[in-house]
């Protein structure tokens, strides 16, 4: 398939792949050696180029590397999730070693994300059952919040930066407020839809996408997204259209969807069923990471998966399918 | 009877070390137990068992008069109020009071030879018969002086059970009334074999010289050599356990090193005992994630089992799941390792290169087939588009 770029990361599985906000055609991707049980990690910093995908940097760590966020306020930083807990900022322009350490958590940090409103600041999920909100230019962090379990993923909402949302339970509201949805087994992952500022879509270990609005906690999801066969890893809402998500999940596969908000109104009592727009079935292993290029004519995906290949490709191959 | 309840211990090891002490005690505590009482089978061949249970059942069993007074577990204070009222409760120097079954004082007992050795019971039972109903066939029973015969001959009726009956019930009343038993005393009931004669000679005066020279004519021929046989087996049994038990206590007693250096350790030494320690403790600590990340592989294995997709068995993480599951793949420091070579494990996907175009990944919507010119450049021109 020549509309599909690849880039090999030897030795080490990917964990997470992400756009950069300030360029096309730089992305990163967090590795872990042996599939982040044991070894180092290392962080990838690819160029998209005429030769295909191109190493520009690497950073290597000692300790697994389980998520990545770019900085928001400058375009050579991006701090990781490390399985010691620890947070690092990395500098594209700073030799090999990281410019920050934030060492607070007390079990593998397994999120990051970094505030898109109020961009001087961070935030970190961990396995120590806390989440943490920092600012690039301080060793300790700015507030812990207790969340009590194990937090697979953390995000600020993209629309109000003093709203976050976590995992495996339910969304978390800054105010201390609990989003009292309905989801019935762990969520792995979320993320906040880029034009509804009301709905986050959740995906888990029950291989089901749902889509929830905030404001009607009781009301269950007002969408649901069927079709993965295990657990979903990664969820990202496509920055150009307000339907389209993409899902990477542990059936090795990349799928993308449309939820049912643009359906006509449904039956009432029901819960709309978004469709599955395409599958992406290329990884030969877990599929653990896949984001949106925020530019271009949009569409454009990148995936990463435990067979230590990165994939770049044209979500509208699937549709045009 | 402490004996038989504190660690190993056979009935034989407990025999000799009474023997060895206190031949009177030893035989109190070999008297009739076996016997089930008056008619059964003289020394009859109860096998080796639990002594002390087998003496107590035939105490019960045997004492019949004197049951409703002593229990089990009987103090001697209670005997001796019990056998009329006598000053018998003064613990006899080295017999613990406390211990039911042994008689104070147990002169009697004392008197009677140690008439060891069960080679020839029959043989000794005839003799037995035959001079006490031969020759004093004249002789007052009641002539007997029960003070000296009736326990003379009990131990050594007795003795001839001995291997059967390690602990005896018998000195309960052999040795808590000497003198005072007469030929209807249970004492009496041991010698099974004369006492029909005795009886029916209750009538005619006893020749105790008869008696008593026929008796010290059985003790000058057999007694030494029975007693030395019997001494011989015991003393082989006893040194077959003594073995056993060095043994035993060789492999899982205290060691002696342990107790060698009673010093408390210098500072350099406490250093390398933490070290130890500490080395200890990471390999348990080792061992122990080692056998959860098995356990956890095998879960991730078993929870993909229903999948026969060709991406699923040729996976590579399970494979390695599979490995680690059946401890072929360890964790060694930072990587994976064959657990039998200790070679590292290659966890790179990149040799098999044709895994990935094998076209196991069958998108579900047919991909346009670009030629090779609109690569990546035609990418990165569509993206900036």
């Amino acid at each position: 398939m020549a509309s599909m770029l690849e880039f090999r990361t030897p030795g080490f599985n990917p964990y997470a792949v992400k756009y950069s906000p300030y360029y096309d055609s730089r992305l990163a991707v967090a590795t872990s050696a042996n599939y982040g049980i044991v070894g180092n990690g290392r962080l990838f910093v690819l160029g998209l180029g005429p030769a295909g995908i191109q190493a520009e940097k690497a950073f290597d760590t000692n300790d697994a590397l389980y998520d990545l966020a770019w900085s928001e306020i400058n375009e050579n930083q991006l701090v990781v999730a490390c399985g010691d807990g620890s947070l690092k900022l990395f500098d594209l322009a700073t030799g090999d070693f990281p410019v920050m350490n934030f060492a607070e958590h007390k079990r593998e940090a397994f999120s990051v994300c970094w505030n898109p409103i109020a961009k001087d600041s961070f935030l970190s999920s961990s396995w120590d059952g806390t989440i943490k909100i920092w600012s690039p230019s301080r060793p300790t962090s700015l507030k812990t919040l207790p969340v009590g379990n194990c937090t697979y993923s953390a995000a600020f909402s993209p629309t109000n930066p003093a709203i976050i949302s976590c995992g495996p339970t339910l969304p978390l509201l800054s105010t201390g407020q609990t989003f009292a949805g309905a989801v019935p087994s762990e969520i792995l992952t979320h993320d906040w839809n880029k034009y509804r500022d009301t709905v986050v879509a959740t995906g888990g270990v029950d291989r089901v996408v749902r889509t929830f609005d905030i404001r009607n906690p009781a009301g269950g999801p007002v969408g649901v997204l069927l079709g993965h066969e295990y657990a979903v890893r990664r969820l990202a809402w496509s920055p150009h259209a307000s339907d389209v998500l993409a899902s990477a999940s542990y059936d090795m596969t990349v799928r993308v969807w449309s939820d049912a908000s643009s359906a006509p109104q449904p039956q009432p009592n029901t819960i709309p069923v978004g469709n599955q727009l395409g599958v992406m079935n290329r990884h030969s292993e877990f599929a653990t990471g896949v984001d949106w290029c925020l530019f271009g004519t949009g569409g454009w995906l990148a995936s990463a998966g435990w067979d230590q290949r990165v994939l770049v490709w044209d979500a509208h191959t699937l549709l045009r399918g | 009877m402490a004996d038989s309840m504190c660690g190993p211990s056979n009935g034989a090891k407990n025999l000799l070390a009474h023997v060895d002490r206190d031949r009177s005690h030893h035989q109190d505590r070999l008297v009739n137990a076996p016997q089930a009482g008056p008619g059964n089978a003289f020394r009859s061949q109860t096998p080796l068992g639990n002594g002390a249970e087998m003496a107590f059942g035939g105490f019960q069993q045997g004492g019949a008069p004197m049951d409703a007074t002593f229990g089990p577990g009987l103090d001697m204070s209670a005997i001796g109020h019990a056998a009329g009222g006598r000053a018998f409760g003064h613990p006899v120097p080295g017999v613990p009071t406390t211990m039911g079954n042994i008689g104070p004082g147990a002169p009697a007992a004392r008197l009677a030879s140690p008439a060891t050795g069960c080679t020839s019971h029959q043989e000794w039972v005839n003799q037995f018969s035959g001079m006490q109903l031969g020759p004093s066939v004249a002789g007052p029973s009641t002539a007997m002086p029960a003070q000296v015969h009736p326990a003379t001959m009990a131990p050594m009726s007795q003795a001839m059970n001995m291997q059967h009956a390690p602990f005896g019930g018998m000195p309960m009343y052999s040795g808590a009334a000497p003198g005072m038993f007469g030929f209807q005393n249970p004492t009496m009931n041991t010698m099974q074999q004369p006492q029909p004669a005795l009886t029916q000679d209750n009538a005619a005066a006893i020749d105790v010289e008869a008696f008593n020279r026929a008796f010290g004519e059985y003790d000058d021929a057999n007694f030494e050599t029975e007693l030395a046989d019997w001494t011989e087996t015991q003393k082989l049994a006893n040194t077959e356990f003594a073995e056993a038990q060095d043994k035993w206590m060789a492999e899982h007693g205290p060691h002696l090193e342990a107790t060698a250096e009673a010093q408390p350790p210098t500072a350099a030494e406490m250093e390398v005992i933490d070290a130890d320690l500490e080395k200890l403790a990471q390999e348990q600590d080792k061992k122990r994630s080692d056998d959860e990340l098995a356990r956890a592989a095998v879960d991730i294995v078993n929870s993909v089992a229903g999948n026969t997709s060709d991406k699923f068995k040729n996976s590579r993480f399970f494979e390695l799941m599979r490995r680690i599951g059946n401890r072929e793949v360890v964790v060694e420091g930072d990587s994976f390792v064959n657990a039998t070579t200790g070679e590292a494990v290659n966890t790179s996907h990149d040799d098999n290169d044709h895994d990935h175009d094998s076209g196991f990944g069958s998108d579900s919507a047919t991909l346009e087939k670009s030629g090779p010119a609109a690569s990546a450049a035609g990418v990165a021109q569509s993206q900036h588009a």
